[in-house]
């Protein structure tokens, strides 16, 4: 079964698809050009570089992006606006591979710290991404790894247990850990859940609004970057002792330091110690100002610091609140982190390949990181324009839920889904094309506290 | 008192506090939680505190003692202050946010 132009996985459907799910119109011009999503998927670099040589990704990853970027541009204000926003929203996929010259398809992540390894009774993926997580080793394995540890350790040891026992025990322990399975695709109601704080119409939209940006690394900062683009004063707030781990210095490729400026440049810098109460008092002031606030951290953390969503947002009319989380706000799942890559096989992406390919691979870099900056983006704009609201994102969610559009997926068909590889490997061996131009960063991101001085004045006035 | 390794999950006698421990030293160690010692399963009755309960346990921190030989993590928190061998543990300063993902 070949690509059909009025299956959901188009980008114009897409859109209109998420813009009914925030209860807006379609798109009034859907004159968009709408390319082959093989052909889109090797352009946007989510199948790696150099094009094409790893093995096909059989789902329409590039152009559920183009979708939301499509839908964020149809509620931009004017055009001038629309044009500051990134020409294609399939190319935010490969464009951290680009710059730091990695490589996809692979058992290990274009990053480097996600690893699929096989346990007893099936394939996980555990995300080793911060310094400290090897120290959890041993307690995950009741003590059978000391730390240090290597890889070829680790995959010895996790033969002897179940998923069942490892997934649960390293949630506990704060990993980010992911089984190989297939979600329910049809358990993916809607990508967004907003709860609004009153029915009231916000004061006025002529205004651009301030955003207050908690986020590190990239899903939440291209959020802010994207609200940078359509007229809004980002503000980058960090704690001083603990920085944006994406932050790059001179000694640094100059690739790396390229990606990080176009998450944060045009932003402005604010750091405080969160650890003081004098930091926290600074945080929480802002925050109050703040039109939109996008963080993606645990609800836990901010809640340890005196700051809570659910009350800012309703002592404020109008507010926005994006919470972006792993798996979604709520006792269930709020606590349990995830990144790019290891949501990307929680939503199904690598046991997909495994079905297609006979291997568990991963698939794109941090996948959910650039979809759920889009969609974000989408759904912190519209909620602005709607009178303000709190925006439960999980990364989870939204890459599920553009999946559950594919009606392969969703009525499971793993022969239609194979036929439909090697049609797109046919479709992609015939063309030549070229992957997308990597985006050029308009600003360079603003130096650490660099806007101390200015944001501390404002904060004084007010 | 119970032998505990990497792994093994402590629950207070007193109130909420939940704990899995990281890495400790070989010796014997005695775990409390609100003044009476933590155990391997959940009471289905919670004690009562004995002495202060001091500023409780939050999820999610790491608990170290001052010369770091143990390590343990809250996985629940509660009202009661979690001790070794009667010294009350410090909470881990929080982990560097990661270069990439």
């Amino acid at each position: 079964m070949s690509f059909q132009h009025n299956e959901k996985a188009n980008a114009v459907n897409y859109a209109h698809t998420l813009l009914a799910g925030l209860n807006l119109p379609p798109l009034s011009d859907s004159t968009f050009l709408d390319i082959h999503p093989a052909i889109n998927n090797v352009r946007s670099g989510v199948q790696g570089f150099p094009q094409g040589k790893n093995k096909i990704i059989p789902v329409a990853l590039a152009n559920y992006a183009d979708g939301a970027l499509l839908a964020l541009k149809s509620i931009a204000r004017n055009h001038t606006v629309k044009n500051n926003l990134p020409e294609s929203g399939a190319s935010l996929l490969g464009e951290r591979m680009a710059l730091f010259n990695t490589q996809t398809g692979q058992t290990v992540s274009a990053g480097g710290s996600c690893h699929l390894l096989k346990s007893r009774d099936g394939y996980l993926a555990i995300n080793l991404a911060r310094d400290e997580d090897t120290d959890l080793l041993p307690a995950l394995t009741n003590g059978k790894v000391s730390a240090p540890t290597d890889k070829k350790m680790l995959e010895n040891i996790f033969k002897e247990f179940c998923i069942e026992d490892l997934i649960p025990r390293g949630r506990d322990l704060g990993l980010a850990i992911a089984p190989v399975t297939l979600p329910d695709y049809n358990s993916f109601d809607n990508w967004v859940d907003v709860s609004c704080s009153s029915p009231s119409q916000r004061p006025s939209t002529s205004t651009s609004p301030l955003v207050v940006d908690l986020s590190s690394l990239w899903a939440g900062p291209l959020t802010g970057s994207l609200l940078a683009s359509l007229g809004a004063e980002v503000i980058k707030v960090e704690s001083r002792t603990r920085l944006d781990g994406a932050r790059r210095n001179e000694n640094d490729p100059a690739g790396e330091r390229e990606f990080y400026n176009l998450m944060n440049g045009g932003k402005k810098s604010f750091t405080c110690d969160f650890t003081t109460q004098k930091g926290r008092q600074q945080l929480l002031k802002l925050i109050e100002c703040a039109d939109i606030v996008i963080e993606s951290s645990r609800p836990r953390a901010l809640r340890q610091l005196g700051i809570h969503a659910e009350k800012l947002v309703a002592e404020k009319p109008g507010k926005v609140w994006l919470s972006l989380t792993a798996y979604g706000r709520g006792a269930a799942t709020e606590n349990i982190i995830g990144f790019g890559d290891d949501i990307g096989v929680a939503a199904g992406l690598s046991a997909l390949m495994e079905i297609i390919h006979g291997h568990p691979l991963f698939v794109g870099d941090a996948i959910a990181d650039p979809l759920g900056g889009l969609h974000g983006a989408l759904a912190a704009w519209s909620c602005w324009i709607n009178g303000g609201g709190l925006i439960n994102l999980a990364l989870y969610k939204v890459l599920g839920f553009a999946l559950s559009q594919d009606p392969l997926l969703r009525d499971f068909n793993k022969n239609d889904l194979i036929r439909r590889t090697s049609d797109w490997a046919n479709e992609i061996n015939m063309s030549g094309e070229n992957p997308y131009p990597i985006r050029k960063a308009s600003k360079p991101a603003p130096l650490p506290g660099q806007h101390n001085e200015e944001v501390l004045r404002k904060l004084d006035a007010l | 008192m119970v032998q505990i390794k990497a792994g093994t999950k402590l629950f207070s006698a007193v109130c909420d506090t939940q704990i899995m421990v990281l890495r400790v030293p070989a010796d014997d160690l005695d775990v409390t939680c609100g003044g009476l010692p933590m155990q391997t399963e959940e009471a289905a009755e919670k004690s009562s505190m004995s002495g202060d309960a001091g500023e409780g346990s939050l999820v999610g921190k790491r608990y170290v003692d001052e010369a770091e030989t143990m390590e343990f993590l809250c996985t629940r928190g509660g009202e009661g202050n979690i001790s070794v061998n009667g010294v009350a543990l410090e909470i881990k300063q929080a982990k560097r946010l990661p270069s990439s993902d």
